[in-house]
């Protein structure tokens, strides 16, 4: 009996022992796991420099003591951007406001050296010092023609350096391989230009990879983050890039291209030609997974006002009668979704614009269309594929409840003119004689439970796999087709076709595709070389030395 | 005549199957060390280790690309940092990754699996769900069904992961191995596929395998070896197989983690053989799952997809 109730007593006793630890368990489970809202690339104190020299490639592999890229990574030498591409920093705080901005005015006396930033008080420090980067990038660049690429990460990443070599997040990590992959001076395609990188930071890691599974929850918060951080600070970084990009390119004294060779070496400066050659930058705006959407809130409002903006300027300068279409210089060369976890809802308003609007976009007006939005997935992302519906269950039954989604309609009511139906709007610019037209086949819950890249109903393009062509490695990984078909990709094992999707609406600038798994095989890995040169079919081609530059048209052809 | 005691023939019962769980581990150890074996001969290159720890296949013949036969194995050597970039893909990796710098499983990513598997919420969560299963079969009957029950049921699964992840990442760290899965398609020393076969003096050799689909047996095998087994870490990802020494002693520690918590008819060595062959058995779904799921994936989404567009 005895026995018994010692058995029993230490049966309480490791009751409440149990309880008391689980409940020490909780209280850290709720406290300490949050990764700190701050900015990494001040180059205040601790903080890495903003804008860093990407180092050399390593030998791999680069274990142990090294690691790549070091710790801490050098300032750009931005006295000589053809040697080593840089990359800037650009952070926004969990409401999309800059991180860092500048507290004193100050003018240098040396302007001539490219390390002296003017500073004006409650300008975006980091913004500032990547308009310099640009501007040197358009003067060091021989043929004027630097490719900037920005790129905005998603979930669960940062802008953080780490504390040793190679602890960089990994989205950094990636980008800085890629850019260097880019002008690589043997195999890559803008070697012998000036490349430089834009990451745009936000805070999109919320608990630490310690806590894997709170960090899962953090999806509704993160997403929620992601819609607010695209917002004004963010659209004018974007717009500001734009502009220090393609502002110029006349060969004047104030010309930031002016010391270019073309312009030093153009025997009539100031002229037209001149203006296109000497300073044309290609620019990509590029964002994954929560990235994009971040990226899509900050752009689309601005680049339709753009758009809109230029159209009525270019339609007061028109030749009465003309009937051609106008011109149009858009933000960015193109714009590129990858993984994209922003719900369809996110660009359909866009497609609907471009659709309506008729506009084409397409290298000196020509009939072969280029995308101006490239909105690409893959078949394997199971995040953004099955996920996002698991994540948008609970809103859309929240919107259901309000009546908030409008329904498809068969036979939608309509008068002669117009239809309160829930519609989107059709457009083919590869068609010369195409217009524009209507359907009413999709609710707005398949355009809520869906990113872009995963509703057929909106593809583009399909992109077909196959047995790999005889292919010599001074060919181009890509060959453009004819017809239907934009392009024939040779890489690695297969044949990727690019072809007009069959009885499609969305034939408009926005272009919409999924790849396989073997392009890319999951959410997260898509710093790939085989992705990379898939994307080189669409990316406007960096000149040959001496050659000419075709620029791409926007166009518009609706009145 | 004396009638048999019930709790005795349970036990006899479960000291049989504990035995037949032995006895096939056994088997299947047997059939792996030979398997590695085969493998590496299958290969026909030297395995051995470098002074910096970076053990590699040493290929005896560094030829230029065959251009002939395709049913030979294709070899190629990159040499200099920028033909390298995205040619090192570890095993299980994507090809052309440029992000890959290094295949060895890290200190980093072995503190990270162990906080995560024996502290925080991921241990909490197996110990809360574990612990609720246990709650319904009322496992062990000497604590009740009760809120006291079910505390002591997830304190000790609580206790167990943490026994068993320190044991893991100490003893792992010891030998400096890889505790990852690996499927047969992605195992560097199956011929499938592009392997690197050596990497030494910053050069990378990988070889190309002619296209031979395994079976299911093969793969099926494949899956118990690498229970086992596991590699060396290895900065290019081609350590050698050795037993999984870390695992199988965090499975012991787990299994003996939870004795000062534990009624004392727990306490036996027929039920701590149990939990033993349940924690590996959880270790083989596991390498059973890294086999298969490309098409376990595949088949969900593709069943998936139809419902939806049915729906």
């Amino acid at each position: 009996m005895a026995t018994q109730d010692r058995g029993n007593a230490r049966n309480r006793s490791n009751g409440k022992t149990g309880l008391r630890w689980m409940g020490l368990a909780l209280l850290v489970a709720l406290c300490g796991c949050q990764i700190p809202a701050r900015s990494y690339r001040s180059g205040i104190g601790k903080d890495t420099a903003p804008v860093i020299t990407i180092p050399a490639a390593p030998t791999l592999p680069a274990a142990d003591k090294n690691l790549w890229p070091p710790h801490p990574e050098p300032a750009c030498d931005e006295s000589n951007l053809l040697k080593r591409p840089c990359l800037a920093f650009m952070e926004f705080d969990d409401f999309g406001e800059p991180w860092q901005r500048t507290l004193v005015n100050y003018r240098p006396t040396d302007t001539t050296n490219p390390a002296n930033h003017r500073l004006t008080a409650g300008r975006p420090t980091q913004l500032d010092r990547v308009i310099d980067l640009i501007i040197e990038a358009k003067k060091q660049d021989p043929w004027g023609q630097p490719l900037i690429l920005t790129f905005t990460h998603g979930w669960k990443h940062n802008a953080s350096s780490g504390t040793k070599s190679g602890g960089d997040d990994a989205d950094i990590i990636g980008f800085e391989a890629t850019l260097n992959r880019l002008q690589d001076p043997q195999t890559g395609e803008w070697k012998g230009h000036v490349v430089i990188g834009i990451y745009l930071s936000w805070r999109g890691g919320l608990i630490s990879p310690y806590w894997p599974v709170t960090q899962q929850f953090s999806y509704w918060n993160r997403e929620a983050t992601a819609a607010r951080v695209g917002n004004s600070s963010m659209t004018d970084a974007f717009i500001e890039i734009s502009d220090a990009a393609k502002r110029g390119g006349d060969c004047s004294a104030k010309d930031p291209c002016s010391q270019s060779p073309y312009c030093v070496s153009a025997s009539k400066p100031g002229q037209a030609d001149a203006a296109q050659s000497a300073c044309s930058p290609v620019v990509l705006f590029i964002g994954h997974s929560f990235g994009a959407l971040v990226l899509e809130r900050a752009l689309s409002q601005a680049i339709i006002t753009r758009m809109e903006s230029e159209w009525n300027q270019a339609r007061a300068l028109r030749i009465s009668g003309a009937s051609t279409g106008m011109a149009i210089d858009p933000l960015a060369s193109l714009v590129i979704y990858v993984n994209s976890a922003a719900a369809a809802t996110e660009s359909k308003q866009v497609m609907d614009y471009l659709a309506s609007s008729g506009f084409r976009y397409s290298p000196d007006g020509s009939a072969r269309q280029r995308p101006l939005f490239l909105s690409i997935t893959s078949e394997a992302d199971l995040a953004t594929g099955l996920l996002l519906k698991a994540g948008h269950a609970m809103p859309l039954i929240k919107y259901k409840w309000n009546d908030s989604m409008r329904e498809a309609s068969k036979e939608p009511a309509a008068d002669l003119q117009s239809t309160t139906a829930y519609a989107r709007a059709c457009f083919d610019a590869a068609d010369p004689q195409g217009k524009p037209s209507l359907r009413t086949d999709l609710a707005q819950t398949e355009y809520y439970m869906s990113t872009t890249a995963h509703k057929e109903a909106l593809w583009s393009h399909t992109v077909t796999q196959g047995p790999p062509s005889k292919r010599t490695d001074a060919d181009p990984f890509c060959k453009p087709g004819t017809g239907n078909v934009y392009t024939t990709c040779t890489i690695d094992q297969f044949d990727y076709t690019i072809a007009t999707a069959p009885n499609r609406c969305n034939g408009t600038p926005y272009w919409v595709l999924q790849v396989q798994k073997e392009l890319i095989p999951d959410h997260n890995t898509i710093f790939t070389e085989r992705l990379i040169d898939f994307l080189t079919a669409f990316i406007p081609a960096p000149p040959s030395p001496g050659g000419p530059i075709t620029p791409l048209q926007l166009t518009r052809s609706s009145n | 005549m004396t009638r048999a005691n019930p709790r005795r023939v349970i036990h006899q019962v479960q000291r049989r199957c504990v035995e037949r769980v032995f006895a096939a581990l056994f088997l299947a150890w047997t059939i792996a060390a030979g398997a590695g074996h085969a493998s590496a001969q299958m290969l026909a290159f030297e395995t051995s280790d470098s002074g910096s720890g970076a053990a590699g296949l040493v290929a005896p013949n560094l030829a230029p690309p065959d251009p002939a036969p395709s049913t030979q194995p294709q070899i190629h050597t990159y040499a200099t940092a920028s033909e390298q970039q995205g040619r090192l893909t570890c095993p299980g990796g994507f090809p052309t990754d440029l992000t890959v710098t290094d295949c060895s499983f890290t200190h980093d990513q072995r503190m990270l699996q162990w906080i995560n598997t024996s502290f925080t919420d991921q241990a909490i969560l197996g110990a809360v769900v574990y612990g609720l299963g246990a709650e319904i079969i009322k496992s062990p009957d000497a604590w009740g069904r009760t809120w006291k029950g079910y505390g002591q049921r997830v304190g000790v699964r609580y206790t167990q992961a943490a026994a068993r992840g320190t044991a893991e990442f100490v003893v792992g760290t010891l030998l400096h191995d890889d505790p990852r899965h690996l499927s047969y398609k992605d195992d560097p020393h199956t011929p499938y596929g592009t392997k690197i076969a050596s990497c030494k003096d910053g050069v990378i050799t990988t070889v190309t395998y002619p296209v031979v689909e395994p079976g299911v047996w093969k793969r099926v095998g494949h899956a118990f070896v690498d229970s086992l087994t596991v590699l060396r870490s290895n900065g290019c990802g081609i350590g050698k197989r050795m037993p999984a020494y870390s695992r199988f002693v965090g499975i012991a520690a787990g299994t003996y983690g939870g004795f000062g918590w534990n009624p004392r008819s727990e306490n036996t060595v027929s039920a701590a053989a149990q939990r033993f062959g349940t924690a590996y058995a959880s270790t083989l779904a596991g390498s059973f799952y890294t086999e298969f799921s490309p098409e376990l994936l595949t088949g969900l989404t593709r069943l998936i997809t139809t419902k939806i567009k049915e729906h």
